[in-house]
């Protein structure tokens, strides 16, 4: 542009007669003029219509798109995956494997699901020629509304309108004049999620009330578009229809609307869609998104003929309507669904690095694995590319499908330029054959792995060095003092698909040396520790085993699955609970916390899973010797019938298990449990009702109990055994939602682990015993929430006195003492009478990342969000006795008395910061005053503890903690009410790759701990002589 | 599918409103069949029936369930044991006391006191069965807990003494010479006593009083 100016002023005002000022000033003015001229230039897209049909153009060229639905999501990422939150140069390497391999193919336009920053839709024009629809969602799922997030978009409220309204508008202002811009959309299936609820439709039919949303909905849309175009006209406007569903109201109430944009899945062909638009409103027609997966449900395996056959079919079609083909002439393109596979498409919360296989919806249009009465459509293989391996730069490789090759044969055709029956022959001469063979050996160079018969898929090399000391032996020994020690561990992990239908995965663990620790007492790989057997009777004496132990399997994991049934061997891989599957009552436990499991060599959970499809759908059976960590050997039966409404559910110990799931935690009896559940929607309440019978087992077994200053003795009863739970809840407002739910438990009907959601510190418990009411209100502000809620627990038989045995004459008097779960049917401890009351106050501007999702610390891309909450509980009586597990004499031991009557509260905060791209803080606070979990006659503690980690430029994490007054970091360390005055840590660590990720990158770190000690941790105390302890660690792990 | 759908919806709408009605009932003030055991009489006669094989013989704890024995429930524990021996009116009820004792805590002390009681039963009803299941106890305190002590106050030299006295020795001198301790003879004369000693694999040193184990 200078060049231009500066060559036409020396033209034009070249005369060495005129000065310089005035050479100046031309130059001024010739370069407002050509600025102004260039502003002006802007492309200029537009549908233009003749007899022959419908063309889009952009300045003035035929343009007809091919398209592709694009967005990036890596293995382990879903939808709230934000690739313009990394730095630059990693978005460019991502656009540039992407955007060059959609070139290769011939892709003109790509569509989103997010939006493109401006300066990105400019590059990724400029450098590959391609051009982005900007398309906004239209409130499709949810909407921010003056500060309140609405899940279910109300089209009908003036306030939502308004605010969609602006948003929209503000966008096209956006992107009004950014280069590579090819039109704007608006929506997404909004037809289909018209399901806001309001008085003035609820009157209506049933068939009527979605006809009227659907008025306010396409109001909406031309009511912005047509503001829209005041602001910019040289786009063109198109909406993201569901089909060609409300076409009527379409015509009737978006006359401004420019092109008709839809969203088909006819199957191969579109049938009268083109007609039918032709008849009721004449636009021309673009698909938003088209296509098949690859994926045939019908021999459960990938099937990327299949995908190409069929997109070859639709794309001949839609050349076929396009302008001048003797037909309706209204395709002016599409956008093939999609460009790479998304592995969070199913559950999408879950499983996100597992590509899923599990089909979600049927459509049988698509022939080739269409079944009758199963779905056939598996949402995360819609790719006509694959998620590949990563590489160094840590970007996914896209691997292309056989659907990507005959695209980009179909796509090198203009059918604007060449003849009908040129195009037809040559996308029918398309060499299939050729392109599936092409396709198997790509699938066996590049993925071989992944379907390959047996592979070793990666592992890892661990290694550290320990320093331990304390203030006693560096007294007495100085430096000698201090010990050393060393470890190493490899972990080795497999992968096995001998035939399509099975597939698994195994880690085999090996350990070198295994350091010697002090503050950390129990560590995965302990279990390599010299064991030392003491023998009296020896005339050796002690005998010390070394190198037990040392390879094991650290995980397993096998499916199997057909069209019948799905059948999976599992071993201390991550687990479920059943809390929203019907499991009211909590009886199946989550098992994913394997790092809590690994400290004690646990390997929980460990069982098979059998889940009936088409012969017994609906039945679930779970059996093994650890289902979840601490089960006794038990078998689960659940069977969801009545359109899932109801749940029936057997859980039956089948042993006992022998010994603690962890150092102290103690086993507990043999029981079986069934339950029967309901959930419905009434009058917009969801009720929700369950009974329970449960220990069976413990009729007839006796206990005592004080009854005034009588003592008296009974025995359970099946009345005993019942439980009764019911849970209203109902939303109040557009968002907020209020719960009321009651419990009525006998002594001995125990549960499982009830739900504990959205922060909660209510005292929960498992145990039967009770009758107990909860409540509460979520009210939603939109980026705030503030949760009160209450639990009042009354037991129907108070924990035991101790009451010393006595005699008189010649008749005893017994006394009575503190119950335990070991000698009697029951006790009360969890479930000890309590009124607790809360609040939790949650900020959280970004809702679609939820703050309470369990792996929010790494998904949370709010600037700030945090929680505050408080909770206040009396203990008005005592509990019966605690247990723990014996070590050495391998039984259960009572604590002999119970924990006293009092009230405790806990202050806690979460937060979540990501100031910027390169920096990332978690952190938590807390203070609190409570007791101990089994050790009677300690004090209540008043603590208090400060945690946080920070990632900077995904490389350093540095993370510490403070705990003042605060039990120790295991479980045992409550439950004997060991505490420390002092607890600090402190670790530094640097990942060594890019893939900036805390557990799968390569790292190398040093860790720090220090506590100080006093009377409350005896042991380590030892009356004084030791007041201190610290451990050093320098670890590094590299995996491959 | 339909209509089996809907029976299926019945029958479960028809068993949670069952269980509904069975807690509300249960919350109803229900016919109390407790049993009062602020009292329990202790027994006085000297027929005592032997609840299992190995009543009151090392970790078998059924004499929890036998029906008569008193101190099932009772607070029986390492402090109250000593003062509810001293109350127990009979041979009976010591050997219930300490048969309960040795259920709740397996020590060698627990069961010699069950094995004494058993032989004070015998010497008070020569029950032969009485007098084997008394000398199985005392073979379970050698066997079992061969190195235990007892402690007996030293009061010749002051309150608060004890001095240790182990229980291996005081079997042996329960079987070679109960006179003295007021107890029946166990055997005809004291040289059974001895080859039964040394059956079990113990000899007992008739001078110093002490048993050792034959190695």
């Amino acid at each position: 542009m200078k060049k231009i100016i500066s060559q036409f002023v020396n033209k034009i005002l070249g005369n060495p007669m005129v000065k310089k000022p005035m050479q100046g000033l031309a130059t001024l003015v010739v370069s407002s003029f050509l600025l102004a001229f260039s502003a002006q230039a802007m492309d200029r897209v537009e549908a233009v219509q003749d007899a022959k049909g419908w063309k889009l153009q952009v300045n003035g060229s035929d343009y007809y798109i091919k398209g592709v639905v694009w967005g990036y999501s890596p293995k382990g990422e879903n939808y709230n995956y934000n690739l313009y939150a990394r730095s630059d140069e990693f978005i460019k390497q991502v656009l540039d494997q992407e955007f060059g391999l959609m070139k290769a193919a011939g892709v003109n336009t790509i569509r989103m699901f997010g939006i493109m920053p401006p300066r990105w839709v400019t590059y990724v024009y400029e450098t590959y020629g391609i051009r982005t629809v900007i398309n906004h969602l239209f409130g499709r799922y949810g909407f921010n509304v003056n500060g309140q997030w609405i899940p279910n978009t109300n089209y009908a409220d003036p306030a939502t309108r308004q605010a969609i309204k602006n948003d929209i508008l503000n966008l096209v202002e956006t992107y009004k004049n950014t280069k590579g811009v090819l039109m704007f959309a608006l929506g997404n299936e909004n037809n289909y999620g018209l399901d806001w609820a309001s008085f003035e439709i609820e009157n209506l039919p049933v068939g009527e009330r979605h006809r009227e949303k659907a008025k306010s909905l396409y109001s909406l849309f031309n009511e912005t578009i047509k503001e829209a175009k005041a602001i910019d006209k040289s786009h063109p406007y198109t909406i993201v229809n569901g089909d060609i569903q409300y076409l009527d109201l379409i015509r009737a109430l978006c006359p401004d609307l420019d092109i008709l944009g839809s969203n088909v899945y006819r199957g191969e062909s579109f049938t009268g869609l083109w007609a039918d638009v032709k008849k009721s409103y004449d636009l021309p027609i673009v698909f938003m998104e088209f296509g098949s997966d690859a994926f045939n449900a019908k021999l459960n395996r990938e099937d990327q003929q299949a995908q190409a056959e069929l997109l070859r079919a639709m794309w001949l079609e839609m050349y076929d309507k396009s302008y001048g083909n003797g037909a309706e002439g209204n395709s002016i393109g599409g956008f093939v669904f999609e460009w790479r596979d998304e592995w969070w498409k199913y559950k999408q919360t879950e499983n996100l690095d597992v590509q899923d296989n599990t089909a979600s919806w049927a459509n049988g249009g698509y022939k080739f694995d269409f079944v009758e009465g199963k779905n056939n459509m598996n949402e995360e293989w819609y790719g006509i590319s694959r998620i590949g391996n990563i590489d160094s730069n840590g970007v996914y490789i896209t691997e292309p499908r056989m659907a990507y090759d005959v695209l980009s044969k179909i796509w090198s055709i203009d059918p604007y330029r060449v003849s009908k029956s040129s195009y037809t022959q040559t996308i029918q001469n398309i060499d299939m054959e050729f392109l599936a063979l092409r396709s198997e050996v790509r699938s066996l160079q590049s993925g071989g792995q992944q379907n390959a018969a047996f592979a070793m898929t990666g592992g890892s090399i661990s290694g550290e060095m320990v320093l331990t000391g304390d203030k006693a032996n560096i007294d007495k020994d100085g430096l000698n003092g201090i010990g050393f020690s060393t470890g190493e561990m490899v972990n080795l992990d497999f992968a096995f698909q001998p035939f399509n239908e099975l597939k698994g995965q195994f880690t085999i663990n090996v350990l070198g040396n295994v350091p010697q620790r002090n503050i950390t007492v129990a560590a995965y790989g302990d279990r390599a520790l010299p064991v030392v057997i003491t023998n009296n009777q020896s005339i050796t004496g002690n005998t010390t085993l070394n190198g037990n132990e040392r390879v094991e399997i650290y995980d397993y994991e096998v499916n199997y699955e057909n069209l019948d049934y799905s059948l999976s061997a599992f071993y201390h891989v991550p687990r479920y609970h059943w809390g929203y599957k019907g499991d009211f009552f909590g009886l199946l436990h989550e098992a994913t916390d394997l790092e809590g499991m690994d400290i004690w060599n646990a390997k929980a959970p460990y069982g098979v899973e059998y889940t009936g499809k088409r012969q017994t759908p609906g039945l679930t059976v779970l059996f093994g010797p650890e289902v979840y960590w601490g089960a006794n050997p038990k078998a689960m039966v659940k069977y969801d019938f009545g359109g899932s409404d109801y749940t029936l559910l057997h859980a039956q110990d089948i042993g006992r298990l022998g010994a603690s799931s962890s150092a102290t935690v103690a086993t507990e009896k043999r029981l079986s449990q069934t339950t029967l559940y309901m959930k419905k929607e009434l009058l917009g309440t969801t009720v929700e009702l369950g009974g329970m019978t449960s220990s069976r087992e413990k009729m007839g077994d006796t206990y005592d109990y004080l009854d005034g200053t009588n003592i008296k003795q009974d025995e359970i009863r099946i009345e005993d055994t019942l439980a009764f739970k019911a849970k209203l809840s109902r939303n109040v407002g557009d968002a907020s939602n209020a719960y009321l739910g009651m419990t009525m438990a006998g002594l001995v009907a125990d549960g499982g682990n009830p739900l504990v959601e959205l922060g909660t510190k209510l005292p929960y418990s498992s145990l039967g015993n009770k009758q107990e009411v909860e409540g509460g209100v979520l009210f939603n502000y939109g980026t705030f929430t503030v949760f009160p809620r209450f639990l009042v627990r009354k037991n129907l038989l108070d924990a035991n006195p101790t009451v010393a045995s006595s005699v008189t004459g010649t008749n005893l008097n017994p006394g009575i003492s503190p119950r335990n779960r070991e000698d009697d049917p029951f006790a009360v401890l969890g479930n000890r009478e309590a009124n607790s009351a809360e609040i939790v106050f949650t900020y959280d501007p970004t809702p679609a990342t939820s703050f309470y999702q369990w792996d929010n610390d790494k998904r949370e891309d709010a600037d700030l969000a945090f929680n505050v909450g408080l909770n206040y509980t009396q203990y008005p009586t005592v509990t019966d006795s605690h247990l723990f597990y014996y070590q050495q004499g391998q039984v259960n031991a009572a604590f002999g008395s119970g924990l006293a009557a009092e009230d405790v509260w806990l202050a806690s905060s979460h937060m979540v910061m990501n100031p910027n791209t390169d920096l990332r803080i978690v952190a938590n606070v807390e203070a609190g005053f409570d007791q101990s979990t089994g050790k009677p006659g300690g004090a209540t503690r008043q603590f208090y503890s400060a945690d946080a980690k920070a990632m900077i430029n995904r490389k350093h994490i540095h993370a510490f903690y403070f705990k003042k007054d605060a039990w120790g970091p295991y479980d045992f360390h409550r439950q004997f009410d060991i505490t420390y005055p002092m607890q600090v840590m402190y670790d530094y660590s640097l990942l060594l790759d890019s893939l900036g990720d805390e557990q799968l990158s390569s790292k190398w770190g040093i860790r720090g701990l220090y506590r100080t000690l006093d009377a409350n941790a005896p042991d380590e105390f030892q009356n004084g002589a030791n007041s201190s302890m610290f451990e050093i660690t320098t670890y590094f792990k590299a995996n491959f | 599918m339909k209509n089996t759908t809907m029976i299926q919806s019945q029958i479960a709408r028809f068993i949670l409103a069952g269980a509904a009605a069975a807690m509300l009932f249960s919350c109803a003030p229900a016919t109390d069949k407790s049993t009062d055991t602020t009292q329990i009489a202790l027994p006085i006669d000297t027929v005592l029936n032997l609840y299992c094989s190995n009543v009151g013989i090392n970790i078998d704890g059924c004499v929890l369930f036998d029906p008569e024995n008193p101190y099932a429930n009772a607070d029986v524990n390492d402090v109250s044991k000593w003062t509810l021996h001293t109350a127990a009116p009979s041979a009976k009820a010591r050997f219930y006391l300490w048969a309960t004792a040795l259920a709740r805590s397996p020590t060698g002390e627990n069961q010699y006191f069950t094995a004494q009681a058993l032989h004070e039963l015998f010497t008070i009803n020569a029950d032969v069965a009485i007098k084997d299941h008394a000398l199985l106890a005392y073979r379970s305190v050698l066997d079992n807990f061969f190195g235990s002590v007892t402690y007996i106050a030293a009061t010749w030299v002051g309150p608060d003494v004890y001095y240790a006295e182990p229980l291996a020795d005081k079997v042996g001198a329960s079987m070679y010479n109960p006179t003295p301790l007021g107890l029946g003879l166990l055997y005809a004369n004291n040289t059974l006593a001895l080859d039964a000693l040394s059956t079990w694999g113990y000899v007992y040193n008739v001078t110093t009083g002490t048993i050792t184990k034959i190695q």
